[in-house]
């Protein structure tokens, strides 16, 4: 018996030991997740733009409540709602009911005053967006679960997010944490602050602008962006119609769609600028260069003519651009040929992706030159049979201003945390890839200024200021069906001030009604925005 | 012992004969000796754990205290997120747009640009300007600085 008895003994002392102390210890504590607070997204003065809020969600332990029917009365009292829906889910079985997630203070004040049994919360981080719908395209946001569901919420889940600790205490009988008694401390790491380029004054404005245009021209949406010509940085990027990120779940899922990054359209007479500036930079003509341009051309069995029919006429490279003459582009592009054409287009960025940091970016495409017909030279010099996203337009007309380079949009904001808010923007950048001679770029900023002088852009034009630009309307490509007749997407892609290197606007209006020309319904968002920003900005004429 | 000694007086001599310094002092002073020693020994532990118990009961109502503040220092932090969210959506463009409308407030005029010309000022008028401390300005540089000074139409 004695050998016995030893023998237990140092089987629980010895052999078993580990095992049972740790038994010992989880029966006697009790695992709490500290929760990492999300970091904040900001603009570039450090106005918040997203920001969390600890709310509580108030659950129901049904074992626990004593008179099922009473509770749920009370409850249907403090959630201002019907009682009964509580009643059956008090009863419908099951050891834990969810009764309102993410509740306001007054409620969760009300509940913890009513102390009812098997009535419990616990604290849960909520998203806030204070611009409701500023932004909202860009910046994303979250599920009910705070996970990550799109824009840059999505992209910089990771940064954002942190990582949760864990806190390991006693327990008393009735599962509470003994205070004081941590075991384990594990502290929670917080997520990183977001700090964008976007300014949420001229973030404000641009969409507001936007929205008038859409609703003058009865079109089914547009959009706007601004952009830093130097460095790249994104000012504002809207999409109309939008949503309140705060409200998202009661919006239309159709609204989420960022046009900016996921849709490709033809560029139309924006191409145009690539295809005068490749002619020029190769010197085959100077912006004085004459030709005597028919109404009409017939290529591989196609008649090709102006968008404002004309008889033959003489046009100088200066006014094929300004006027936006499709046979004037034509002309140059024969004159170049399909492979520096391809090359100048690939250049300009047409055929890589923007990177922008946000979700589902798609890119534009433009048929390699061994599979161009007849015909695709001609439609290529003026922006048909091509396709771009507004993101990769944007970026193509921003060599002019950028003195030649081609520069990437971002939406992140660069430098130590003491630069990073100091709002000013970036002259420091523009190390992107060489395109253009700064002789060629000077001179395609003249061409491009005389078109808003006396061309197709005139409304864009801005008091006190040199604005250099070019219209753009392209037909709608639907699938299966080919161009749909009466519908167009109508751009302004301009910069200003001309003489020096400032901002860089592209808006575009998505199926406009009636006058649908690009210099008719998007050049006057582009002054109006443009306006605000140059003095947002503090540029000097 | 009293009634044997009248019984027997002899037994009284035979036990005063008795070698006493043998038989009773030496085993009546250990027990005290060891008694006294364990007392102490026991009033210590007894302080000790008096004192451990103290110290536990301190460390309980510390850490119970220290929990207290933590609750009140994250119901601060609490209100603070909810005043920050107030005050940025307060701060909201949309929502200042909103309230000037309702209040019936007009926007302020657009930015005027003066055009000054470029020729040097008059002797008069210059010797009278940079007696005030000003500098001959060329005109970017005034549409500049007419820029900024009327920049706060749009901060």
């Amino acid at each position: 018996m004695f050998l016995g008895i030893s023998y237990r003994l140092v089987e629980l002392q010895v052999v078993e030991a580990a095992q049972l102390s740790e038994k010992a210890r989880t029966q006697r504590s009790i695992s709490l997740e500290v929760p990492a607070n999300r970091g904040d997204i900001l603009d570039r003065n450090g106005e918040i733009l997203a920001m969390s809020i600890e709310k509580d969600t108030i659950f129901a332990t049904p074992y626990f409540v004593e008179d099922t029917a009473t509770t749920a009365k009370e409850l249907g009292k403090i959630f201002d709602e019907d009682w009964e829906p509580i009643y059956d889910k008090l009863t419908e079985g099951g050891g834990f009911k969810y009764l309102r997630r993410k509740a306001g203070r007054s409620i969760a004040k009300k509940i913890r005053e009513a102390a009812l049994p098997g009535i419990d919360m616990y604290p849960e981080s909520e998203r806030f967006y204070p611009g409701g719908t500023l932004a909202s395209h860009t910046i994303g946001f979250l599920g009910m679960e705070n996970n990550a569901l799109t824009g840059l919420e999505l992209v910089f889940d990771k940064k954002l997010r942190g990582k949760a600790g864990s806190l390991e205490m006693e327990r008393d009988t009735q599962q509470r944490p003994i205070p004081g008694t941590p075991l384990i401390s594990n502290p929670p790491t917080h997520g990183e602050d977001l700090i964008l380029t976007i300014d949420k004054k001229i973030q404000y404005k641009a969409p507001a602008e936007l929205k008038k245009a859409v609703e003058d021209a009865e079109a089914i949406g547009g959009w706007v962006i601004v952009m830093d010509s130097v460095s790249g940085e994104v000012l504002a990027m809207a999409c109309e119609p939008t949503f309140d990120l705060n409200k998202f779940s009661q919006a239309d899922e159709t609204l989420f769609r960022n046009h900016i990054v996921t849709d490709v359209y033809e560029p139309g007479s924006t191409m145009k600028i690539v295809t005068a500036a490749a002619a020029l930079e190769e010197g085959i003509y100077v912006p004085e260069s004459v030709f005597t341009l028919p109404g009409t051309l017939a290529i591989g069995g196609y008649t090709i003519g102006e968008s404002h029919p004309r008889g033959p006429e003489i046009f100088t490279l200066s006014q094929i651009v300004e006027k936006s003459s499709n046979i004037g582009a034509i002309t140059l592009a024969q004159a170049l040929g399909k492979e520096r054409l391809y090359g100048y287009a690939e250049d300009f960025g047409f055929t890589a992706p923007v990177g922008i940091e946000l979700p589902a970016e798609a890119r534009g495409m433009i048929p390699m030159p061994d599979d161009w017909s007849a015909s695709t030279l001609a439609t290529v010099s003026y922006g048909q049979g091509i396709s771009a996203t507004a993101l990769e337009m944007i970026r193509a007309v921003n060599v002019i201003p950028s003195g030649g380079t081609l520069v990437n949009p971002t939406l992140i904001r660069s430098g130590d945390d003491s630069s990073a808010t100091s709002g000013a923007i970036n002259k420091q950048g523009g190390n992107g890839k060489r395109v253009l001679s700064r002789k060629t770029a000077a001179t395609m900023s003249k061409i491009l200024q005389r078109t808003v002088e006396t061309g197709t852009g005139k409304r864009a034009q801005i008091p006190g200021f040199a604005v250099g630009g070019k219209t753009g309307t392209a037909k709608k490509v639907e699938p299966g069906v080919g161009y749909a007749p009466g519908k167009y997407i109508s751009s302004f892609v301009g910069f200003t001030p001309v003489e020096k290197p400032g901002i860089t606007i592209l808006v575009s209006i998505n199926e406009p009604q009636g006058v649908y020309y690009g210099g008719v319904v998007a050049a006057p968002v582009f002054a109006a925005v443009g306006e605000y920003a140059l003095q947002r900005l503090k540029i000097t004429p | 012992m009293q009634a044997a000694r009248q019984i027997f007086p002899e037994f009284q001599e035979l036990v005063l004969d008795f070698p006493a310094r043998q038989a009773v002092s030496k085993p009546a002073a250990r027990p005290r000796f060891t008694f006294n020693k364990v007392f102490i020994a026991l009033t210590i532990v007894a302080f000790a754990c008096f004192a451990h118990m103290s110290q536990r009961m301190l460390i309980a109502q510390n850490g119970i205290d220290i929990d207290r503040l933590k609750s009140q220092i994250k119901a601060e932090e609490r209100d603070a997120q909810i005043l920050n969210a107030k005050a940025t959506s307060l701060k909201s463009p949309g929502r200042i747009e909103r309230l000037a409308g309702r209040l019936d407030m007009v926007k302020p005029d657009g930015v005027t640009f003066i055009e000054v010309p470029s020729q040097p000022l008059d002797p008069a008028s210059s010797s009278a300007g940079l007696a005030r401390g000003a500098t001959s300005l060329s005109r970017p540089a005034v549409l500049g600085r007419l820029v900024a000074k009327l920049s706060f139409l749009v901060n």
